[in-house]
């Protein structure tokens, strides 16, 4: 028979891997092949994030040894950690790091999703999991900054505990009950300790299965280019070995750039946090992925009456972003033929981007309502502007065509070329203008102005004042250069429709 | 050939990681650089099974920079 | 062997080289925490005139929960403060496995009284350092150690001597482990 042929021929190793493999059934094939298209970094982007959760895991355990979720020892154990226990200080920093690229890992897993709308039909429920995922992440993130009972840590978890009593009634008790508990600082500790510790992890691996499951059952997304070549995804290759090797490069190249990391920056324990020390520190803020929120927070605007009006806006980007699937019902999954939502996606990204440098750069201060609309605006700006101008130049050639792909991909039309440089150009001297205003707007506010200063604000102010016409006479003549106003109206049409 | 060379590398990798005194005040940094070297050198000879058995063409702009990454982490580990 | 079989075989290799790599961080979790530094708390345990001789009294140090039994022993011993230089504590808890000892002024293996574990019959000599005179115990009882106040009677605990409380890294000869894993007794 062949299995004893196989027997006579293979060594030991081959032998005992096949006693294992008809119990545990390894070869057995319950994972799908993967296509092609999918040996793809950006494919494997949730991977590696459950990779980072796996790291955080095991470096969580270890050190979950020595910790001690009491106010009078949190501190005295994390500098334990730090000082005294072998390894210590390398699961600290690892275990960090690791959580700050599990945030970038996911956002950057569901931008990548969203720009290749994956949340279509039948995915819908996949993006919704995915969501609560990485609300579940950033969760992770609030409860486990706490537990070294640092000045910064607690002083930024003030904030956040205090920002949910700023939320409407009910909710505000609720929440507030789940995460500080009765009151008093050792029932805070010990939720925050046993949220981060055993709560949020199961539902993130309920969700992680509910996850894995829906993508068997529906298989790897199409890119949406449809460049793929061929149909049903092309060649198809075997989870075992070959994808799963793939992964295995990727998990350790991803734990080896953690360990440069935690080799090139190791952790120092901030000071302990006491009553006292606290008073003294004003510049708290939350730690960076929450820093575009508490920006927000900061504009003058919203200070005191108008917080529950900011929150409620940032609770809403969250559920409209949540309720994707069902905002965004197109059947278009090409950038190219998904203007509005392309667009409402680097804006996005952006102004989160430009909020949390922005953050950085003023610690502690509160944004007058001018600046915030000269930032936030301008950026707005900016990228509506660049990103329609980008879909000027390439939807003239794509109008009324849904699905069909041009076979030389959007060549941009020499001309095009010249204005997307004029263009780029006089947008590099607006922001630039943009810039010196914000600056000058803070230097008026803190000095009171000179006659000097009121000058270089009328002159930036002036050159973006140009700068926008320019673009809107630019964006015109594109118009016209392609030759149809009733061309331009179906291919705004068409976006919208999507 | 490069496979055994990255084999021998890995070996010596995890015998000293082993061997290195855990409380030791260099300890966590050359226990980070060798499971550095380690696991880039596996994430290579993975690539090189994954692709090389099949006929396909490697690209050798990979297997310089994992050597290239491999050999960098090792003199870090002398430095440290 | 064949290029395909070597390259497996080798790709099965690095793989448990991989594991074997990652696994050595685990000896964080058997490799004992380095000594903390930082002093033994000073703590008042008793007053010369409330002691009785063979009455002992028991008192935590150095962390809270860590018994000790304090006793006038009624002759001077080692270590034994007090103007008789006969009052000593040691640690209650047994150095074999843990037990707790009970205190008897007299007992066929000591001169004089000694500190005895139920559970295995270890029998120390507690006029000479609670050094083991019959039973499994492989050490001594730690010795608190003690500073009388002549002007008042009181007499604190200082420190503690080798070896260390059962549990703080059992057998080691280095006192500061007795600090970790407890609040300091205040006071």
């Amino acid at each position: 028979m062949g299995e004893e042929e196989h027997e006579e021929r293979d060594g030991a190793a081959a032998r005992v891997a096949r006693w294992f493999d008809a119990r545990l059934g390894l070869s057995y094939e319950f994972l799908r092949p993967a296509p092609q298209y999918a040996i793809n970094p950006f494919y494997w982007l949730g991977a590696l994030a459950v990779v980072a959760f796996v790291i955080q895991a095991v470096s969580g355990m270890l050190m979950m040894l020595y910790y001690v979720p009491d106010p009078t020892q949190a501190y005295q154990s994390t500098q334990f950690i730090f000082q005294n226990v072998s390894y210590g200080t390398f699961l600290e920093t690892v275990h960090l790091y690791t959580a700050y690229a599990m945030i970038l890992l996911v956002f950057m897993h569901m931008m990548r999703g969203y720009f290749v709308s994956v949340h279509r039909k039948p995915r819908e429920l996949m993006w919704m999991t995915g969501m609560l995922m990485g609300f579940v992440t950033l969760g992770l993130g609030f409860t486990g900054y706490l537990l070294p009972w640092t000045v910064v840590s607690k002083s930024a978890t003030d904030v956040g505990a205090g920002m949910i009593t700023a939320l409407p009634q009910p909710l505000s008790n609720f929440l507030s009950f789940l995460v500080v508990g009765a009151g008093g600082e050792s029932a805070e500790l010990l939720r925050f300790f046993d949220l981060h510790v055993l709560v949020l992890p199961a539902v993130l691996l309920v969700l992680l299965v509910l996850k894995m499951y829906m993508l068997e059952a529906h298989g790897i997304s199409e890119p949406a280019t449809g460049q793929v070549g061929s149909e049903k995804g092309g060649k198809l290759i075997p989870i075992f070995p070959n994808v799963t090797f793939y992964l295995a490069e990727l998990a350790t190249l991803f734990g080896a750039a953690m360990m440069l990391f935690s080799v090139l920056f190791p952790l120092v324990l901030q000071p302990a946090y006491t009553a006292t020390a606290a008073t003294h520190y004003t510049s708290q803020q939350p730690d960076w992925y929450f820093l575009w929120i508490y920006q927000l927070l900061k504009i003058s605007a919203f200070e005191s009456a108008g917080l529950p009006v900011a929150l409620t806006a940032v609770t809403l980007i969250f559920v409209l972003l949540l309720l994707l699937p069902f905002l965004d019902r197109g059947k278009a999954r090409r950038i190219s033929q998904r203007p509005f939502y392309v667009t409402v996606g680097v804006v996005l990204a952006a102004e989160i981007i430009v909020l949390t440098i922005w953050g950085y750069l003023t610690p502690g201060e509160v944004i007058p309502d001018e600046q915030a609309a000269l930032v936030l605006g301008g950026t707005a700006l900016a990228v509506v502007v660049i990103s329609l101008l980008s879909y000027r130049l390439v939807l003239g050639r794509l109008v009324g065509k849904l699905g069909t792909v041009s076979p030389q991909g959007s060549a941009i039309r020499s001309s095009g070329i010249w204005t997307a440089a004029a263009f780029s150009l006089l947008l590099g001297l607006g922001a630039l203008a943009m810039g010196s205003a914000v600056n000058t707007f803070t230097g008026l506010a803190s000095t009171g102005g000179a006659w000097g200063s009121w000058a270089y604000l009328a002159g930036a102010s002036g050159v973006l004042v140009v700068a926008i016409l320019a673009t809107a006479y630019l964006l015109y003549r594109v118009d016209l250069g392609t030759g149809a106003v009733r061309r331009r109206i179906r291919a705004f049409e068409v976006g919208w429709r999507e | 050939m490069l496979v055994l060379l990255l084999l021998a590398v890995q070996a010596v990798a995890v015998v000293f990681a082993w061997l290195l005194n855990p409380l030791g005040p260099k300890s966590e940094t050359e226990y980070a650089l060798l499971l550095a070297v380690d696991l880039v050198a596996f994430a290579l000879i993975s690539y090189v099974g994954r692709l090389g058995g099949a006929g396909r063409n490697l690209r050798e702009g990979y297997v310089l920079a994992g050597s290239a990454l491999v050999l960098f982490f090792m003199f870090l580990v002398l430095l440290a | 062997m064949s290029r395909r079989n070597f390259l497996k075989r080798s790709l099965g290799l690095a793989a448990v080289l991989v594991f074997a790599g990652i696994a050595a961080v685990t000896k964080s979790l058997w490799t004992p925490s380095a000594a903390p530094t930082g002093g033994f708390p000073s703590s008042k345990v008793a007053n010369i005139a409330d002691l009785q001789t063979n009455a002992y009294v028991t008192v935590d140090y150095p962390l809270e929960g860590e018994s000790n039994m304090i006793v006038k022993l009624g002759v001077a011993a080692t270590g034994g403060v007090g103007p008789d230089g006969d009052v000593v504590a040691f640690s209650v808890v047994c150095q074999h496995l843990g037990c707790t000892i009970g205190y008897e002024a007299s007992n066929s293996h000591t001169p004089g009284p000694a500190g005895a574990c139920p559970c295995h019959g270890s029998v120390y000599d507690l006029l000479h350092g609670a050094k083991v005179v019959a039973g499994p115990a492989p050490r001594p009882l730690p010795q608190v150690t003690l500073q009388f106040d002549e002007s008042t009677g009181d007499i604190y605990a200082v420190g503690m001597g080798p070896p260390t409380i059962f549990g703080h890294n059992t057998g080691s000869t280095d006192v500061s482990y007795d600090l970790q894993g407890g609040t300091p007794v205040t006071q």
